[in-house]
């Protein structure tokens, strides 16, 4: 299934407050893809996601959901195409799995209505997609850090959106759990064709999961393409400000870089 | 499309009769209560006479107190604890803190300290007394909710809530001041407006307060879903299309509005607010808004506090003293367990 939603920046400045932290971006994020934004700490890429969310409002330019301004669509509208996975979502206490999940359904949901048969099966997919049919009457709060990542998705594949996009999805989950979360989104991907576009401070898994990479400093893009064609060690000391190596990832077969460091670095030049 | 699988929508159900259940169940302890109320005082009658004195027969010494004295006391403590319970529970989840009820914030404050310097340095007495102390509380308020949206950047929950808890103990203060200055026959008469009770409510207030706890506690309720969407943050709330600002705008006002009326009758009812939410939450289930669970419980902690604190003791106490008393552990409870696990 192709989905039909495109997302684009242009021009976009924006920031907290007057202070801008994006400055002047354009970029049309790849359709049926899945995007990483990388770059250091305070570049401005969680921002440009926040912005592209309708989280911030840009301060000039334009986020463009299928081509029209993101600001003055209707927000239920909106929330139909594009969902979001915040990067410290809010567990209200003692919810339960499938209640929590419900919520996504916010958008679908007529006034004064109980959930229909198409809400149930939505979240019935999205449940069984993200592996958690059997928590559904487990609270949210007694999970673990992985399982619990795995409803706030299953929470936005609820909301069957066309695009969907992630704010550091993995900082704060076990290596384990990382590749798990990242596996999920690929085959997410595969089979809905759903277009991902996510923040990743892990630059290796940025680079083996990404199709397609933006690359940002100081609230500048700089470079975007496949990883395979735009990572170089000079890219990485632009960006990072980091010595690296790159060889070729055994496993994947893409890029794989290896940060030198101080103290070898004197050794091995 | 029909929906075929059980497995989830079981769970469903069962959370959905369970609050159903809830519900119900504290439909019939209030109904219980109120008949108790009704017939049990100083003087126990008959329900043979209660009704026939409702039904507006004559009988001779029941009418008065019945219809006078007992029924205005019942349906405002009814009415009083609903408002109170709901108002109490929207304000917790809207801002996502159980500490955030109005008694915490300073709004019922802000009516105290109108309604006791109308009865201290003014000496008005009645409904004037109560509608000045309503329309304070809503001022005070409004004032809470400017000065923790002004700023650079923005409204913000814990600003609202460190707001309100200055504006308390300011208005506090103020409260203790006139008490001090006052002359001691007016200082009785004042007290209702510091601990809140159901002495004097007047069966001419109650039609008032019943239409306006009625109309304001049905409008909110059905924004039930926005209510859960609103505390998962501001974040979902934008995602999944909520119109927050609004939103937010039309929970505060109806609970404030709900909270000012019912603290013009009874004055503020100690922790009942505080404590409806959670006690609601924990007995129909958590994960919903349970608003009319917490309107309910509200209701049987005022009636039933109500009813023991006039008669399980060898002196009559006003309810608020007893609903103070039950809050307290609950909030040094609430403290502790922040402690342990550090506020988020």
């Amino acid at each position: 299934m192709a989905t039909i939603s495109t997302l684009e920046v242009t021009g976009l400045t924006s920031g907290y407050h007057h202070n801008p932290i994006v400055k002047e971006v354009s970029a049309v994020i790849p359709k049926n893809k899945i995007s990483v934004i990388i770059g250091a700490n305070g570049c401005g890429k969680s921002t440009l996601l926040k912005s592209m969310a309708r989280l911030l409002t840009p301060n000039s330019g334009a986020v463009l959901l299928n081509g029209k301004k993101i600001q003055e669509e209707s927000s239920k509208h909106v929330a139909k195409k594009l969902g979001l996975l915040p990067q410290t979502p809010i567990v209200p206490d003692g919810i339960k799995v499938s209640d929590l999940i419900a919520r996504g359904r916010f958008p679908y949901r007529k006034f004064m209505q109980n959930l229909s048969a198409d809400d149930y099966k939505a979240i019935e997919e999205s449940m069984s997609m993200m592996g958690i049919l059997d928590l559904a009457d487990k609270p949210v709060d007694e999970l673990s850090g992985g399982q619990r990542q795995r409803v706030w998705i299953a929470l936005a594949l609820a909301q069957e959106t066309d695009i969907l996009l992630l704010d550091e999805p993995i900082t704060y989950l076990d290596i384990s759990y990382q590749i798990e979360i990242l596996d999920l989104l690929v085959e997410l991907n595969k089979k809905k064709g759903t277009t991902i576009c996510m923040v990743l401070h892990d630059i290796n898994l940025a680079v083996r999961y990404a199709d397609y990479l933006f690359a940002m400093k100081k609230g500048k893009l700089i470079k975007e393409g496949k990883p395979s064609e735009i990572i170089s060690s000079k890219l990485l000391e632009e960006v990072f400000g980091l010595k690296s190596t790159i060889i070729n990832d055994p496993v994947s077969n893409t890029p794989l870089i290896i940060p030198i460091g101080k103290h070898l670095a004197a050794s091995s030049l | 499309m029909k929906y075929e699988k059980t497995a989830i929508l079981d769970g469903y159900r069962k959370r959905n009769r369970r609050y159903l259940l809830v519900c119900g169940a504290m439909g019939f302890i209030i109904l219980g209560l109120a008949i108790f109320e009704m017939v049990y005082g100083n003087t126990v009658y008959p329900i043979s006479t209660v009704i026939k004195a409702l039904m507006g027969e004559n009988i001779k010494g029941a009418s008065y107190t019945i219809v006078s004295i007992r029924l205005p006391r019942m349906s405002g403590g009814l009415l009083c604890g609903f408002a109170f319970g709901m108002a109490g529970n929207i304000f917790q989840k809207l801002l996502r803190n159980p500490l955030a009820s109005p008694d915490i914030i300073g709004v019922t404050s802000g009516s105290s300290v109108a309604a006791v310097y109308c009865i201290l340095v003014l000496h008005l007495s009645g409904s004037i007394v109560s509608i000045i102390a309503m329309l304070s509380g809503l001022l005070v308020s409004a004032i809470i909710y400017w000065l923790a949206q002004s700023g650079p950047y923005g409204f913000s929950n814990s600003r609202l809530i460190l707001t309100g808890i200055g504006a308390q103990a300011f208005l506090n203060a103020l409260v203790s001041w006139l008490l001090l200055k006052a002359a001691q026959y007016d200082v009785p008469n004042a007290l209702r407006w510091l601990s809140g009770s159901l002495n004097n409510v007047n069966l001419s207030e109650i039609p008032r307060l019943l239409f306006v706890t009625a109309t304001v506690s049905l409008f909110l309720s059905v924004f039930y879903k926005h209510l859960e969407i609103i505390e998962l943050g501001e974040h979902h709330a934008i995602t999944l299309g909520l119109n927050k600002n609004a939103i937010r705008i039309t929970f505060i006002l109806g609970a404030l509005i709900l909270i000012a009326f019912a603290t013009s009758i009874s004055g503020p009812i100690a922790s009942v607010a505080f404590l409806s939410g959670p006690i609601a939450n924990k007995l129909a289930g958590e994960g919903k808004s349970n608003m009319l669970s917490s309107g309910l419980t509200g209701s049987i902690l005022v009636m039933a506090s109500d009813m023991a604190a006039q008669y399980a003791f060898p002196a009559r106490y006003p309810v608020g003293v007893l609903t103070g008393i039950l809050g307290a552990p609950y909030l040094i409870y609430l403290l502790l367990s922040y402690n342990r696990k550090g506020v988020q």
